[in-house]
């Protein structure tokens, strides 16, 4: 035991050296928040909603949204997952906009191996090899045929969406439901775990864990290292001896098994079953490149926005059926807080600006 | 083997399907020439697609739509560009923002307008032309025609005028553009608002001379096919033509055979096409685009400062 007050002590330590670090951080999250609330108001004023209403509804969203934490904790499982997928590639300089279909894959292969072995893990390991797979043909597309990974990715989620849909319609169908696929059997299924206060998930420990692997692969470890520098400057990289397109390779492959995890978690702890529309899959990838964005590019700092992003969206279908407003406001206030948040340099314009003004 | 009217039918699909592809692509050669990226192509022409749609239900005019509508892309485009030139922002975060809000906004309004998520209502469309070939008709959108005009003037600029020599220096070396006495900022600003203003003329013309309606799915990633189309043509408007054929051609024969396997004798095994085998064929499409981006990526060459933020010393 005497080795773990020295860990917390020195992570402390490196916590108070950065804080200036953190709080600017902290600052420009809240106020990207702030200012998003406050030009979807204006939107949904612009409109034509009375101007009253988007203040009711933003109360409606924020008291509800936050009010279920067992509810929300699972919610934000597959999303820590997708944001991860995005945020791991990013490190090392690439865009993963693929997660979308590599969670797709990865839902559909724990399914197949849950029905078939009804063993949780290995249709855990099974999703993520799904995805790293996925995950992995962006990269090689990328670094051997100089294919942008962003429209390669896009082209494959389209593709896929309705490959998935063809896969599921056929050959996964319940017979006696046409609209859903047969559920994942009992032994398979992620527990729930009964804390008292809380019914907590178990997809969420896996998220949490994997954030925390992540966070320890990138900051603690060589290959972290090397895959952070090669992506902060390829040429340094390069010259440092660290061989940069397997470690895009590593990368990516390490980004589709997050999203691919995301598709099993969804599958084996949450949904259980899937639909023929996909509704219950749709979305989590996009929605996982503005959670890493939130999230400041920070595995820590993702499980933190995942949990703010879900109490949005599942305080956007309380606004639905108390104030009768699409849920949609949710994905309007969340595109909006991306917009803003890529906007760091804004504030040093505007002070450069004004310093030349004053001159 | 297949008759004429099959051709001719195939050819008019191709050349429909081609034209928001071309407008988009030749729009985004303009931007990523100067250096930026623009993901946001496929909101941009949800954007406009959405105001087309409220512009002609409202005035039953849909040249007042097209002319509303690219102005929309022009100001997305020239946002977009704003916060990648002079504030500097990553060009693929800002893109994805506005592919997000420009979702939201488009089931709000289709909400509130109309209190359905689905689509609007039918609109006014401007009248096709038709050419006899034989037995069959040839139908060609008029905005076809402009489109290829577009790109035919975006190819004038880019490789025949001083105008074209200043952009393109702004995307393959800024510093130097710069100290040539060109203004990279405003240049960046300004094609990026061309690139918007062809991408609202695309996303204007998928409501008013083809579909008729909109429906948040309508642009179905065509503002991404159009980027995959910038890379295949080698960022030059003429090829850009060629490929938005040929990426029209693929999704013109995944449509035509998706009705073709309707009308024909399928053995049994072959029966699932009917139903839930259609989804394979809208997959088609988008593996055939990417199929081709794959064989001929390795031979083009990008702007060198593409999607390069430019700070000045």
């Amino acid at each position: 035991m005497s080795g773990k007050p020295g860990i917390l002590e020195k992570l402390f330590e490196n916590i108070a050296s950065r804080r200036r670090e953190y709080g600017l951080a902290l600052l420009e999250v809240s106020l990207s928040i702030l200012l998003s609330l406050i030009i979807t108001a204006f939107i949904m004023i612009l409109m034509g909603y009375s101007s009253d209403l988007s203040l009711v509804a933003y109360s409606v969203m924020f008291s509800k949204g936050f009010d279920n934490a067992s509810y929300l904790l699972s919610r934000a499982s597959p999303l820590i997952f997708t944001a991860l997928a995005f945020l791991y590639p990013s490190l090392t300089g690439l865009f993963n906009i693929g997660g979308e279909g590599q969670l797709y894959v990865g839902a559909i292969a724990s399914l197949i191996i849950a029905l078939y072995t009804g063993n949780s893990l290995l249709a855990l390991i099974a999703g993520g090899l799904a995805g790293a797979a996925l995950g992995m043909l962006l990269a090689v597309l990328r670094v051997y045929r100089n294919v942008n990974e962003v429209v390669a990715a896009i082209m494959i989620n389209w593709a896929l969406f309705n490959i998935s849909m063809f896969a599921i319609a056929t050959y996964l169908t319940d017979p006696s439901i046409p609209h859903l696929t047969r559920q994942v059997p009992d032994t398979a299924k992620l527990p729930l775990m009964d804390l008292g206060f809380l019914r907590l998930n178990t997809s969420f420990l896996v998220a949490l864990a994997a954030a925390i692997a992540g966070a320890f692969l990138f900051y603690r470890t060589r290959l972290g290292f090397a895959m952070r520098v090669s992506g902060l400057n390829p040429l340094a990289s390069m010259i440092a001896g660290f061989e940069n397109r397997k470690l895009m390779l590593a990368s990516f492959a390490l980004g589709g098994t997050m999203a691919g995890l995301g598709g099993s978690v969804l599958v084996l702890g949450i949904v259980h079953r899937l639909d023929t529309m996909m509704m219950s899959l749709y979305g989590y990838g996009f929605l996982g490149i503005g959670a890493s964005l939130l999230g400041r590019n920070n595995p820590i700092g993702v499980v933190v926005s995942s949990i703010f992003l879900s109490g949005l969206l599942i305080g956007g279908q309380w606004i639905e059926t108390r104030l009768g407003l699409p849920h949609q406001v949710a994905d309007l206030i969340i595109g909006i807080i991306v917009i803003s948040l890529a906007i760091p340099f804004a504030y040093h314009y505007m002070k450069a600006v004004l310093k030349v003004r004053r001159k | 083997m297949i008759p004429v009217e099959d051709i001719v039918t195939l050819l008019s699909l191709s050349l429909t399907s081609m034209t928001p592809l071309l407008l988009a692509s030749a729009g985004e050669i303009l931007t990523e020439k100067s250096g930026v990226v623009n993901i946001g192509l496929e909101g941009i022409m949800i954007l406009s697609a959405l105001t087309s749609a409220i512009i002609t239900h409202y005035t039953s005019n849909p040249y007042l739509a097209l002319l509303i509508s690219s102005t929309i892309g022009l100001a997305t485009g020239l946002l977009m560009g704003y916060l990648s030139s002079y504030l500097h922002s990553n060009q693929i975060v800002v893109g994805t923002g506005i592919n997000m809000l420009a979702l939201g906004v488009a089931t709000l309004a289709l909400y509130r307008l109309w209190g359905e998520y689905g689509g609007s209502p039918s609109v006014e469309k401007l009248a096709d032309l038709q050419l006899p070939i034989g037995n069959a008709i040839l139908t060609l959108k008029p905005i076809s025609i402009v489109a290829v005009v577009l790109a035919v003037a975006s190819w004038y600029l880019l490789e025949k005028t001083t105008w074209g020599l200043r952009i393109r220096a702004c995307g393959e070396n800024p510093h130097s553009a710069e100290a040539m006495g060109v203004n990279v900022y405003r240049t960046r600003l300004l094609l990026t608002g061309v690139g918007g203003f062809y991408t609202g003329l695309a996303g204007s013309f998928l409501v008013v001379n083809w579909v008729g309606f909109f429906s948040r799915e309508m642009t179905s990633g065509r503002g991404f096919v159009a980027l995959a189309n910038v890379s295949f043509s080698n960022w030059n408007p003429l090829t850009a033509i060629v490929g938005a054929f040929l990426f029209g051609f693929f999704e013109a024969f995944a449509t035509w055979l998706s009705l073709k396997v309707q009308q024909l004798m399928l053995p049994e095994y072959l029966t699932f096409l009917r139903t839930s085998g259609q989804s394979l064929f809208k997959a088609l499409p988008y593996l055939a685009t990417l199929i081709t981006v794959v064989v001929i990526m390795k031979k083009v060459k990008m702007p060198k400062a593409l999607g390069k933020p430019y700070i000045k010393e």
